[in-house]
């Protein structure tokens, strides 16, 4: 295993296809600043028109990167070069690769927080059994680390893990540990098992609770690692599946459309400089235990602190070390869930905006190289330009209607000839199209990608059907943009407010959006948008016309909400073949491994709590126990104890918080007891609380 | 809590009482060891009257049964009941009822159970070997005086400020 960081000789290619993307994007800026400054400046440049051709710019330049992005993915698909680079790089880097098969050992490690314990087995039991069926498996153990603070998810994880461990025994190795504290949140959760047990392994895979990675992409990626010595870390892209709202669905198509011309693009540019998503990706753990401790950000929340977006930070932090981390955009088997609803989306929003927004206090760390910069600053870019967006359409409209009350002077004193007023339409009509290609022209180089793979352009439902998809999804891209827009730039405004945010559980099933939520959520939204229509209508109808597209979003967000959020529109959008993705169309072996076990595990109809089991069953108390560990207690401890114990016995499980009933389960000694007196309570007949007895 | 064994109580009760303490000892262990899975009749009876001949053997008090110590009697039992190896007097060992209910999994076989509850691999993770990870130095950039003087650092300098003057050459005209 390397110990230190090596920087194998690299031809100078990386750098001129990086110096190629800026070129790019700065000349397609100032092309567009040129054509945009030359209408605004007809009658001089006045500090307002100054801020709306900076802000323009800004965003100019946001939005050409992407579109260059995926045009370069587009060229490398149509001549199908995709994902070609990182193949036998050691060879021609002159390092010795490690021989493939040689017993480099994995850890899968799952990160867990008050997740559906259901949901994460299903998950696991397919991914394993996916690995089982490539003959390296006994390379691979499990680790579920959990954080989890909810006692009844914690006991149903040592369940679910219990039923892992039985399932997979003799086979591969499956290990559960709990934390009773969940110190730096997933970070912190993941440095625990390097600290603990990463010297058994080589690399680790990081999943998150919703992830699933087919065996053979996990094999693969682990030959690659093994290849290439000089790597730190291979993300694979997650192609999200299996949600089947509305909303969830759009965005399954886009990512399956778009997604691998853009991930091809990314890969192009950056090679191995690449980023790290946090998930779904395999990383080499001598490296990351030596160089990614993550310390805490000097001052208080939201800046401060634990560093809440970690994985740019980890990736930045090996980059410093001079390991390379790449992504591997041509491995397929790396699945994710998107949220389901809007509403969802823009609750995981809220706390990567923070997550970003955190980064301008790392992004001018000492070391780091300029990509990594980039990396970081494209992440606090993301939720400014929302901002950014909003502040160009508010200096627009006082621009519009300073504009609308200034009279042409066909006269100048002094001057003999009259000042005719110079159209500008033709510019402003010509970047109005370059702005809408460069926004949309990606989607239409996805659905061109399509045509270049005949069983690709099929499972998507074919030219037609494809076609009509692309056409809604651009649609409902277009309604919701500005809705979002709205969403993180009032999360970047209460976060710069000093407001934090807490580390919520993300919503993974098919929970629809009830009018309540919808109106509690965008009702403000309706609002502003509202008012800047009466406004612009009242005082500049003209500019109140070329805003339509941006209000009509906002105003219509309850009932579009609500509506993108339905599962039965989602449904029949799939029977009747649109949005359709290949992992609906030809699911993929571990799919349909995972859909047909989450299916059978049906949720138990327990007549008394989990907590209640582990207190009275013999089975779930000592599962419990054996994976506790022991601690001394304090005299004052253990006194609050055997006071929730008291309490407990007069009033059953109801007259114990959850925290309360934390602090006992984490506490072998008040576990034994508790279970002593069940069975004491039991065995004493009938006078005793309901919920010891109803379990024998 | 009380989890020690205690000498017979004092006002123990006469050889018929003693009977009916037994059984109601055995009925506790019967309901226990059915509650803990084991299902066969043979196999529960068996354990019971061993558990129970073992509790008393130790002096335990059958008015006022400390179910604490019957509850490590049962695991014991069941430990040696699948021969796992028994950690001792270690404090909790409940690897009995673990492996009371493993067994009843068609996968678990003899091999793995034991694999599978070996105290000597740990239970649950790996043994620990704890290794610190360094917090890295994530401390903002500042320009230093020693830098101006490396010409590796006027590369960039130079480009941006070349860039600069021709910007500024097709701008300000």
């Amino acid at each position: 295993m390397p110990q230190t960081a090596r920087e194998p000789k690299l031809p100078c290619e990386p750098t001129l296809r990086r110096t190629l993307l800026f070129c790019l994007v700065t000349a397609s800026t100032f092309g567009a600043v040129m054509v945009l400054g030359t209408i605004l400046a007809a009658q001089g440049l006045s500090l307002l028109e100054l801020g709306i051709l900076g802000l323009f710019g800004l965003l100019f330049a946001w939005i050409t990167t992407s579109f260059w992005t995926s045009c370069a993915g587009f060229v490398l698909h149509l001549f199908g070069h995709r994902g070609q680079r990182l193949h036998d790089r050691s060879r021609a880097a002159g390092i010795d690769p490690k021989p493939s098969g040689d017993g480099s050992r994995t850890a899968l490690i799952m990160p867990i927080y008050n997740e559906d314990p259901t949901r994460v087995r299903a998950g696991l039991e397919a991914t394993l059994q996916s690995l089982l069926e490539y003959s390296t498996a006994e390379h691979f153990d499990l680790f579920i680390l959990s954080d989890s603070t909810d006692p009844e998810v914690w006991l149903a994880e040592e369940q679910a893990w219990s039923r892992l461990n039985r399932e997979f025994a003799g086979k591969l190795s499956v290990y559960y540990r709990h934390r009773p504290k969940n110190l730096a949140r997933k970070s912190g959760n993941i440095a625990e098992f390097c600290e603990s047990w990463g010297y058994l392994y080589d690399y680790m895979v990081v999943l998150d609770a919703d992830s699933i990675m087919s065996g053979r992409c996990l094999v693969k990626l682990v030959r690659r690692m093994d290849l290439n010595p000089q790597v730190g870390l291979i993300q694979v892209p997650p192609v999200p599946v299996l949600r089947e709202s509305f909303f969830a669905r759009s965005q399954q198509f886009a990512a399956s459309v778009f997604g691998p011309i853009f991930a091809s693009g990314l890969s192009f540019w950056f090679g191995g400089g690449s980023n790290y998503w946090g998930h779904n990706a395999i990383i080499r753990v001598a490296p990351f235990m030596a160089h990614c401790g993550l310390p805490n950000l000097p001052g208080r929340e939201p800046f401060g602190g634990e560093i809440l977006s970690h994985d740019f930070v980890e990736a930045a932090l090996l980059r410093r070390a001079g390991w390379e981390v790449w992504l591997a955009d041509d491995l397929s088997g790396s699945y994710e869930e998107p949220p389901p609803t809007l509403i969802d989306h823009a609750k995981r929003d809220r706390r990567w905006c923070q997550g970003n927004l955190q980064h301008l206090r790392v992004v001018f760390a000492e070391g780091l190289r300029p990509l990594s910069r980039l990396h970081l600053g494209m992440g606090i870019m993301s939720y400014l330009s929302s901002v950014f967006w909003f502040l160009l359409l508010t200096l627009s409209g006082l621009e519009a209607l300073r504009q609308a009350g200034t009279e042409h002077s066909y006269f100048i004193e002094g001057d003999l000839f009259p000042n005719w007023p110079v159209s500008y339409a033709f510019e402003a009509t010509t970047l109005l199209a370059i702005t809408l290609s460069i926004l949309y022209l990606p989607k239409i180089l996805g659905y061109l990608a399509l045509f270049l793979d005949r069983r690709r352009l099929q499972a998507h439902g074919g030219p037609v059907k494809a076609g009509l998809s692309l056409l809604l999804e651009s649609l409902t891209s277009i309604l919701l943009a500005p809705i979002l827009m709205l969403f993180q730039a009032s999360f970047v405004v209460s976060i710069l407010a000093g407001r934090s945010v807490r580390w919520a559980v993300q919503q993974r099933d098919d929970g629809e959006t009830s009018w309540a939520e919808a109106a509690a959520a965008h009702l403000g939204h309706t609002l502003i948008a509202l008012l800047a229509g009466c406004l612009s209508y009242i005082y500049v109808p003209d500019f109140f016309f070329w805003l339509t597209p941006v209000l009509l979003g906002p105003i219509l967000s309850i009932p579009l909400s609500r509506f993108t959020s339905r599962v039965d529109v989602g449904r029949r959008l799939l029977d009747w073949g649109i949005f359709l993705t290949p992992c609906e169309s030809d699911p993929p072996r571990v799919l349909r491994d995972l859909a047909r076990r989450i299916a059978e595990a049906k949720p138990e109809s327990a007549r008394t709590s989990l907590f209640e089991q582990a207190i009275a069953d013999p089975f779930v108390n000592a599962l419990h126990l054996t994976l506790l560990t022991r601690e001394s207690r304090s005299r004052s401890e253990r006194l609050h104890l055997d006071a929730l114990i008291a309490r407990f016995q007069e009033k059953g499980a109801a007259g114990l918080t959850s925290g309360e009933k934390r602090d006992l389960l984490s506490d072998p000694e008040s576990m034994s007891s508790l279970h002593a007196l069940a069975w004491r309570a039991i065995d004493s007949g009938p006078s005793v609380p309901d919920p010891l007895t109803q379990r024998a | 809590m009380e989890t020690q064994l205690k000498p017979a109580h004092p006002n123990a009760p006469q050889a018929d009482g003693i009977e009916i303490l037994r059984a109601r000892l055995l009925a506790g262990l019967d309901r226990y060891l059915r509650a803990a899975g084991v299902h066969e009749d043979a196999l529960r009876h068996r354990l019971a009257t061993r558990i129970s001949s073992q509790l008393q053997d130790r002096g335990l008090d059958l008015v006022r049964i400390d179910w604490r110590v019957v509850i490590e009697a049962v695991d014991r039992a069941l430990c040696s009941e699948y021969q796992i190896a028994d950690p001792g007097g270690e404090g909790l060992n409940c690897k009995g009822r673990l492996a009371q209910a493993y067994c009843q999994q068609e996968t678990a076989s003899p091999t793995t159970l034991g694999a599978l509850l070996d105290p000597a691999d740990g239970w649950g993770t790996p043994l620990r070997n704890p290794k610190a990870m360094p917090d890295q130095e994530l401390a903002p950039w500042r320009p230093k005086l020693s830098w101006l003087g490396q010409s590796a650092a006027w590369r960039p300098t130079q480009s941006v400020v070349v860039s600069l003057c021709c910007l500024a050459v097709v701008l300000v005209p």
